[in-house]
């Protein structure tokens, strides 16, 4: 099977024209040689260096220009303000249409829509997480109000994680395969040249196994072939598959778009520390509030894609770590910038980070967050391919470039800044500065903004405390008051979960010292 | 079904996100600059009729007391945020503002400041009791402690002017079976230089007075209390500054760097603060004779008063304020360099080193005192023979 996995690699012909581009699937500069490589080590080295070169400049200004920091830090102070309003606004309306969507009777509006010629793969890769996890993932998809018979589910094992995942894998094979269209194991091979360790090369391994073992032996067409990854923790909601189905008939260019449900990351809501729970919610948020924004969003953890479209780019990449963001920009550009991310503003359950002890969790959740603001290496492939891209225009080029420039510099140095370095001009500042009014004034001003823009954390706790699952019998009623709280930890979790880890992502990425991929171990309560 | 719930809601629409985009940018551009200016200083009053802009400056008043409240002008400032431990007052209209600081129970403390547009001015006020505190310190304590005087007729008024929240017990009767010898007696009986016979403190003090030198006992954090025996008897320093006696007066002297020198050496240097200046000036003259013949050096008279930066003018020695009374002893006030305690002919009394207006000066004890020592940041006092320790807060109960 190895071999065949490597022939296919070779085979360019199924590709778009500038997938076949021998640079279309690089990960880092060390994959390019000569002039192309340099460009791209300058790429990898740019976000770290804008970040730190900001950290580093707010400091030095507060010592040498301590009244124009302060300026600064009050300018600072308000545009947080003004964002936080901003943001929140967009947080309240998909809060709303989410919660509208969710009392939809999706399986009537998709009854008329001529949809049986569709069929559904649905990719499980997975390493070593308990068969409680995978079992609990399974039975959601059982429960789907969906013909099951236009599911293939393929559970996709890594053969480094041995034996056992893989007897788990046929397990469920024999359980569940005759509920489905098909129920495919596939096990990734080990050690593949050229490959990352890690889902990208697992799933884009199960795309080409379905294909060859189950779309060409049948028939279906890629074009009708709707694929969904899902992170093997992912609970679906039953209405999923018509939800998605709706929203890909009604599409403009349905093989042009990947369709992005929102990550609830709430199922194991009720035993997660609240430092984990905040920082979950606060992923949930961010994706809620990019769904009112699809011309910034990329795809982002579980989504689903036409196959048809994954086909014409090679499916995911294998040598990188952030390969969920990754797809979208592959297809961005293998398709001249005319392809789309359609939000679903329909919600897919999925585990907050938390290990059994609250020191691993915390460790887990900056392991994970450094992994997900490692995206920043997709930075640096937009740009690189933007300079070799003709056929997107300028405009959007450019446009996308600076969100995604602001996004990444903001992660890392906006928290930092506000919650650290705004004070920097009242210590670093010289003694002229401590004389004026302006030195004590500052940290009232800045207080007194950030207090303002509290409000944006009361709107999160609302908002929470309507995601968080019924409350299981064994937890006191005393839990929501804590779940309503403990957003005041937000300030300390947007630096040591948001902005740290983002730094050290940046930093490695800056310094060549690449990350591989680093698994999440999945826990539940009754398996802990 | 309703027939709402048949209806998809799309996603926000890029002309509503837009406008909302836009209507933040034009709040953020308008936001901005009022933030920057009202955080310099500047200030509107919407209410009033034919208002201006105008340019205030702040006060920031270390009040020393919990129950302190300070007041400008004598108006009580509500508006004052606590800020690193002292009052923040700001929107302060520049001119001479009159602050006072008083807490119940505790002499006022009051002075004039100058208030300049754009700049703090900075103030640490201290509040001694208006009566004396004492705690007695007894050769003899009952088993519970209780300290008792012995030997002493139960009509004689022990520091009567004095309030103690201790209780203690004056007996004529000279037996000491019954009592607990005090260590503690015994240590600061020590300090003041005799262990046993009363009447030898009196006696010491003479001679001390006579040979011209104070024996205070520099409290722990003192880096350093002389360079020769005869500067060691009118020469204390503690972190960077110096206090010294020279004729009848009292000299603080700042010997640290530029840099960290305490902000009443210095006024701003832009400002015509001729009368501060002049003031500085006249009195510094003196001051910095004085300590060059202490140093043995030359007089440094004439660079008096320097630029230290483009912003400052600062002095470096201040005259601390005797009120024309003879000082038998000195020191610095425990923890702190802005304070100095001095053992007047008239009284204990605690001065601050601040003279941008007057030193405000608060008695802290009458005139019976023979000695005073510091000691592990204690004040004690000998009395009468008898010792106390003097108290600056006034015990809760």
């Amino acid at each position: 099977m190895g071999v065949y996995w490597l022939v296919r690699m070779d085979d360019k012909s199924h590709l778009l024209p500038y997938a076949r581009r021998a640079d279309f699937h690089v990960g880092r500069a060390t994959e390019l040689v000569g002039r192309e490589r340099r460009v791209y080590r300058l790429l990898e080295i740019l976000p770290g260096a804008a970040s730190w070169g900001t950290l580093i400049g707010v400091i030095l200004m507060s010592i040498y220009a301590p009244f124009i920091a302060a300026y600064f830090v009050i300018a600072f102070a308000l545009f947080w303000v003004l964002k936080t309003g901003f943001l929140t606004y967009h947080l309240r309306y998909n809060w709303k249409r989410l919660r509208h969507h969710m009392k939809l009777d999706w399986q009537a509006l998709v009854a008329p829509l001529p949809h049986d010629h569709l069929h559904h793969v649905v990719i499980l890769p997975f390493y070593k997480e308990p068969e409680a996890v995978i079992r609990a993932t399974i039975e959601s998809l059982v429960a789907v109000r969906y013909d099951h018979k236009k599911i293939i589910v393929v559970l996709a094992a890594e053969a480094r994680a041995g034996a056992e995942a893989q007897q788990l894998a046929e397990k469920m094979s024999q359980e569940f395969g005759e509920v489905f269209e098909a129920f495919l194991v596939t096990t990734h091979p080990a050690d593949t040249v050229g490959e990352m360790a890690g889902k990208g090369s697992n799933a884009a391994y199960a795309a080409e196994r379905v294909r060859v073992e189950v779309l060409d032996p049948r028939g279906i067409s890629y074009s009708e072939t709707i694929v969904s990854i899902f992170d093997i923790d992912t609970v679906l909601y039953r209405d999923y598959f018509n939800c998605l189905v709706w929203h890909f008939l009604k599409a403009k260019r349905p093989l042009k778009s990947s369709f992005q449900p929102v990550p609830i990351f709430n199922n194991n809501m009720w035993e997660a520390p609240a430092l984990a729970r905040v920082v979950a919610m606060s992923s949930t948020f961010w994706e809620m509030v990019q769904q009112e924004r699809p011309e910034r969003m990329a795809t982002f953890s579980s989504h689903s894609v036409s196959f048809q479209a994954l086909y014409e780019v090679g499916y995911w990449q294998t040598n990188m770590v952030s390969e969920d963001s990754r797809i979208y920009w592959n297809l961005l550009l293998a398709n001249d910038g005319q392809y789309d991310v359609i939000p679903l503003s329909y919600p897919v359950s999925m585990d907050a980070n938390a290990a059994p002890t609250f020191w691993r969790t915390m460790v887990q959740i900056y392991k994970q967050h450094r992994r997900w603001t490692y995206g920043v290496e997709n930075f640096c492939y937009i740009m690189y391919h933007f300079m070799r891209q003709p056929n997107i225009p300028r405009g959007t080029r450019i446009k996308i470039a600076l969100q995604q420039a602001e996004g990444y510099w903001s992660l890392v140095t906006n928290p930092i800044m506000l919650f650290i370095l705004g004070w920097a001009p009242i210590f670093l500042g010289s003694r002229e500065f401590h004389k004026t009014v302006l030195s004590y004034n500052l940290p009232i001003v800045v207080r007194d903004l950030l207090t303002f823009a509290m409000f944006g954390l009361i709107a999160s706790s609302i908002i929470s405390l309507s995601l968080i699952p019924e409350r299981p019998k064994h937890a006191s009623r005393l839990r929501y008051v804590v779940m309503a709280l403990q957003w005041v930890l937000v300030p300390a979790t947007m630096i040591i979960f948001s902005a740290i880890p983002g730094l050290d992502a940046q930093t490695r990425l800056m310094f060549g010292r690449y990350m591989g991929f680093w698994v999440t171990p999945k826990v539940r309560a009754d398996v802990v | 079904m309703p027939s709402h719930l048949n209806v998809v809601v799309e996603p926000l629409s890029r002309t509503r996100r837009r406008l909302l985009f836009l209507a933040s940018i034009l709040f953020f551009l308008v936001a901005v600059p009022i933030f920057v200016f009202y955080a310099t200083g500047y200030r509107y009053d919407f209410l009033e009729p034919n208002a201006v802009i105008t340019t205030t400056g702040g006060l920031y008043i270390s009040v020393g007391n919990d129950a302190g409240e300070v007041f400008v002008n004598d108006e009580l400032a509500t508006n004052a945020r606590l800020f690193r431990k002292a009052l923040y007052i700001q929107s302060v209209n520049p001119g001479v503002q009159r602050i006072n600081v008083q807490a119940p129970g505790y002499q006022t403390w009051v002075k004039e400041l100058p208030v300049y547009p754009y700049l703090v001015t900075e103030a640490a006020a201290f509040l001694m009791p208006e009566r004396p505190q004492v705690r007695p310190i007894t050769q003899f304590t009952t088993s519970t402690g209780t300290p008792v005087f012995i030997g002493v007729a139960s009509t004689t008024e022990i520091a009567s002017f004095a309030s103690t929240s201790i209780a203690f017990i004056a007996t004529s009767s000279k037996a000491t079976t019954t009592l607990n010898k005090n260590s503690e007696y015994e240590y600061i009986r020590g300090l003041f230089g005799t262990s046993t016979a009363t009447s030898s403190s009196l006696i010491a003090r003479v001679v001390d007075e006579a040979k011209g030198i104070f024996t205070s006992t520099a409290p722990a954090s003192s880096t350093a209390t002389a360079t020769s025996e005869t500067v060691a008897t009118t020469t204390i320093k503690q972190n960077e500054t110096v206090l010294f006696k020279q004729g009848d007066d009292v000299y603080v002297r700042y010997v640290g760097t530029e840099s960290s020198i305490p902000y009443y050496f210095c006024v701003p240097a832009e400002i015509d603060a001729a009368s501060t200046s002049v003031r500085y000036q006249a009195q510094l003259i003196s001051a910095e004779q004085a300590y060059a013949r202490e140093q043995g050096t030359t007089s440094s008279s004439t660079t008096a008063v320097h630029m230290n930066n483009a912003d400052l003018r600062c002095r470096h020695t201040i005259k601390i304020d005797r009120q024309w009374s003879d000082v038998v002893s000195f020191q610095f006030f425990p923890g702190s360099t802005d304070l100095i305690l001095m053992h007047r002919k008239d009284g204990v009394y605690v001065t601050e080193v601040d003279d941008r207006a007057w030193q405000n000066t608060q008695k802290i004890y009458p005139a019976s005192a023979e000695a005073v020592k510091v000691d592990g940041g204690r004040i004690y006092v000998q009395d009468s023979g008898r010792l106390f320790e003097i108290l600056t807060q006034i015990p809760t109960k």
